[in-house]
C-alpha cells in the first residue's frame, strides 16, 4: 500500500504544475493588452494602465510572471479582487463551506437513492423496476439542471409552499432553518448523481450477481436480501468508486447553476460573479481552488479504489 | 459495407434510437423551415399580448414581451443545435489527432500528451468553460470554442484507446512493414477503424455541448438576449415563473428532449456496432 500511495502522490505533483499553470494562463487568453482588458476600456488612462501592469506584474517575462504568482499561491496569497479589493482567500474562505455542505448533501442523495434504485433494478432485469430506473438514469443525465431546480421551486415552493425558494441560512444560526433551505438546491443537483450511480451500479450488479461466487451462496442457502448485501454488493460497488472523481467534478460544474438559481453564496457563484465582472485574481482564485478540490477527491477514490481491491494496489 | 449494412439493420431494431432519430429529425425540420410554420417573428415584440398562455393563436403562449413562445422554440433550436454542433466539431478537430497521434507513436510524446489532456480533465467542465469564455471575451463563437476546448479530452482519450488496440494488430503492422509512412498507415489503416466509436462520442457530445450552452446562456455569460435560444430563453423566463410557467417549461422540456434523443441515438449507435457492450444486456 505504501509503494502505491507514492506513486499515486508522485503522479500529482506534474498534474498540479500543469492545471495551476493552466489557470495562470487564462490571463493570456485575454485578448489585446491584458492592463486594458482588466480594468475595461473607459477606465483606460495611462497612469492607471501603469499602475495595473506594476501590481499583475505584466511587464515581466511570462515564466518570471508564472513563477511569482505560484510562489504567491504555495503562500496562500491569491490576491486581492480588482473590483472589491476583498482578499480572494478570504472571500474563498467564506463560501467554500457553503459549497462543500450543498454537495456533501448531493452526493448523499445520490447514494441514498440510487444505491436501492440499482439493487432492485439489477435484481429483476428486464421487470418494471428496472425500466423504471433504467428511465430515471437517462432523464437524470440529460435533464438540464437550471430547468429542473426551476421546476422545483415552481411546485414545492411557489404552489405548495412546502419549502422556500431561495436564500441561505447558516446552521449555526437555525439547524431547521439550514436544512429546510438547502433540500431544493440538494434535489436538484443530487439529480445527476442519482442517474450515475443507478447507471453504473445497475450495469456491474447485473455481472456480480451472475457471476460464480455469487450463485454459490445462494446454493448455500442463503437469503437474496443477505447475498445481495454481503457478497454482490461490495464488488459491484469498484466501479462506482473509480468513476466518483469523474461524479463529483459534474456535481461541482454544477453547483454554478445551482447556486444560482436558489441564490446560495457559495464557491460556484463566486466562479459566476467573478466571471460577470471580469475580476481576473477572483477568477484565478476561485478556478484553482476548485480544480484542487476535484483533483482532491479523486486522489481519496484512487485510494479507495485500491483498498476495496488489492489487484490495483500490487498491479 | 457489409458490416456497416448489418449495424444499420441492427440500429432499426432499438425502438428508443429510432424514437431519438425521429425526435431529431423532426426539431431539425421544424428549425429549417420556421420561417415557413411559424407566422411570427421570434423578435417582434408584442407588448399588447404579454405573458397570455396557450391559446389556438399562440400554441405555446408568449413571453413578457410578447412574442410567440413556439417560434422562439423553432428559431432557438437553430442557435443552440448550431453551437452545439460547432463545439462538438471543435473538439472533434482537436482530440482526434491528440489521440492518434498519441495512441500510435506511444512513448514520450504519449506522455505529455496525455498528462496535458489529463490536467484539462481535472477541471469541473462548466467552470472551465466559463473561465475560457471570460477569457475569450464575449459572444456566442468564444463560448462555442471554450466548450470545444473542455470536450475536447473525451476525443483524445476514446481515440487512443482504440488506437493503442489497433497498432499491435497485423493488418497495421504489415503496411508499416511494406513501407507505408506514419501518417498514411494512420490515415488509411488506423482512422477508418475508429470512426464509428468517434461518431457514438459525436452524438453524446452534442448532448453535453447542449446542456453546457444552454446553462451558460441560462447563466448569461453565453448566448445573450433578444436572439432566441433555449438556455437565455428559460433564464429570462425565470423571472416570470409565478405567472408564467410556460416561458421555463417549454425551452425546458425542448432542451431535456432533444439531450435525451442524442443520448438515445448514441447508444443505439455503439450497440448497434458493438453488440458485446449494450447497456441493455
Amino acid at each position: 500500500m505504501g509503494r502505491f500511495l507514492r506513486r499515486r502522490l508522485l503522479a500529482v505533483v506534474p498534474l498540479l504544475l500543469l492545471v495551476t499553470s493552466m489557470v495562470f494562463s487564462l490571463i493570456l487568453l485575454l485578448p489585446g493588452d491584458p492592463a486594458v482588458a482588466l480594468i475595461g476600456m473607459e477606465d483606460a488612462s495611462e497612469e492607471k494602465l501603469a499602475a495595473i501592469r506594476e501590481r499583475m506584474g505584466l511587464n515581466r517575462p511570462l515564466v518570471v510572471q508564472y513563477a511569482s504568482w505560484l510562489g504567491r499561491v504555495a503562500r496562500g496569497n491569491l490576491g486581492a479582487s480588482l473590483r472589491t479589493g476583498q482578499p480572494v482567500t478570504e472571500a474563498i474562505r467564506e463560501r467554500a463551506p457553503i459549497t462543500l455542505g450543498l454537495a456533501l448533501a448531493a452526493t448523499a442523495f445520490g447514494l441514498v437513492v440510487g444505491v436501492p434504485l440499482a439493487v432492485l433494478a439489477a435484481r429483476r432485469r428486464g421487470g418494471l423496476m428496472d425500466a423504471a430506473a433504467s428511465g430515471l438514469a437517462a432523464f437524470g443525465v440529460a435533464v438540464p439542471n437550471f430547468w429542473l431546480g426551476s421546476m422545483l421551486v415552481l411546485v414545492l415552493a411557489l404552489h405548495l409552499r412546502w419549502l422556500p425558494a431561495t436564500g441561505y441560512v447558516s446552521p449555526f444560526d437555525s439547524a431547521g432553518d439550514a436544512l429546510r433551505h438547502l433540500l431544493l438546491p440538494t434535489l436538484t443537483l443530487g439529480a445527476s448523481a442519482v442517474a450515475e450511480v443507478t447507471r453504473q451500479l445497475r450495469s456491474s450488479l447485473g455481472e456480480t450477481l451472475a457471476a460464480d461466487f455469487v450463485k454459490t451462496a445462494r446454493a448455500k442457502g442463503l437469503a437474496e436480501g443477505r447475498v445481495v448485501a454481503k457478497h454482490a454488493l461490495r464488488p459491484a460497488l469498484i466501479p462506482v468508486v473509480t468513476v466518483a472523481g469523474l461524479t463529483v467534478s459534474r456535481l461541482v460544474s454544477n453547483t454554478v447553476v445551482v447556486e444560482s438559481i436558489f441564490a446560495l453564496p457559495g464557491l460556484g457563484r463566486l466562479n459566476l460573479e467573478s466571471v460577470l465582472n471580469r475580476d481576473f485574481p477572483m477568477l484565478q482564485g476561485a478556478v484553482l481552488v476548485t480544480v484542487l478540490a476535484v483533483i482532491v477527491v479523486n486522489l481519496l477514490s484512487d485510494l479507495l479504489y485500491g483498498l476495496i481491491d488489492p489487484r490495483i494496489r500490487y498491479g | 459495407m457489409g458490416e456497416t449494412r448489418l449495424a444499420l439493420r441492427r440500429f432499426a431494431r432499438r425502438r428508443m434510437a429510432l424514437a431519438g432519430t425521429l425526435f431529431l429529425a423532426l426539431l431539425i425540420l421544424g428549425a429549417l423551415a420556421a420561417p415557413i410554420v411559424s407566422p411570427y417573428d421570434p423578435l417582434r415584440q408584442d407588448l399588447a399580448r404579454m405573458l397570455t398562455g396557450p391559446s389556438p393563436a399562440h400554441l405555446l403562449g408568449t413571453d413578457d414581451l410578447g412574442r410567440d413562445v413556439l417560434t422562439r422554440l423553432l428559431y432557438g433550436a437553430r442557435l443552440s443545435l448550431g453551437a452545439a454542433c460547432l463545439a462538438v466539431a471543435i473538439a472533434t478537430v482537436a482530440g482526434v489527432p491528440i489521440g492518434l497521434v498519441a495512441g500510435y507513436l506511444g512513448g514520450r510524446i504519449d506522455d505529455a500528451l496525455m498528462r496535458v489532456i489529463d490536467a484539462l480533465q481535472a477541471f469541473p467542465a462548466l467552470i472551465l468553460a466559463m473561465a475560457i469564455a471570460a477569457a475569450l471575451g464575449p459572444g456566442l463563437f468564444n463560448v462555442m470554442v471554450a466548450v470545444g476546448i473542455v470536450y475536447t479530452p473525451r476525443f483524445a482519450r476514446l481515440v487512443r484507446g482504440q488506437v493503442l488496440a489497433l497498432r499491435e494488430e497485423p493488418f497495421v503492422e504489415s503496411a508499416r512493414a511494406a513501407g507505408a509512412t506514419h501518417a498514411r498507415v494512420l490515415a488509411r489503416h488506423v482512422l477508418p477503424n475508429v470512426v464509428a466509436p468517434i461518431v457514438v462520442q459525436v452524438s453524446i457530445g452534442v448532448a453535453f455541448a447542449l446542456l453546457a450552452e444552454t446553462a451558460l446562456s441560462f447563466l448569461g455569460v453565453g448566448i445573450k438576449p433578444p436572439e432566441p435560444s433555449w438556455g437565455t430563453d428559460v433564464g429570462r423566463g425565470y423571472r416570470f415563473m409565478r405567472l408564467a410557467p410556460w416561458l421555463v417549461f417549454m425551452p425546458g422540456t425542448a432542451i431535456l428532449l432533444t439531450a435525451l434523443a442524442f443520448n438515445l441515438v448514441g447508444d443505439g449507435i455503439r450497440d448497434a456496432f458493438d453488440p458485446r457492450q449494450s447497456r441493455e444486456g
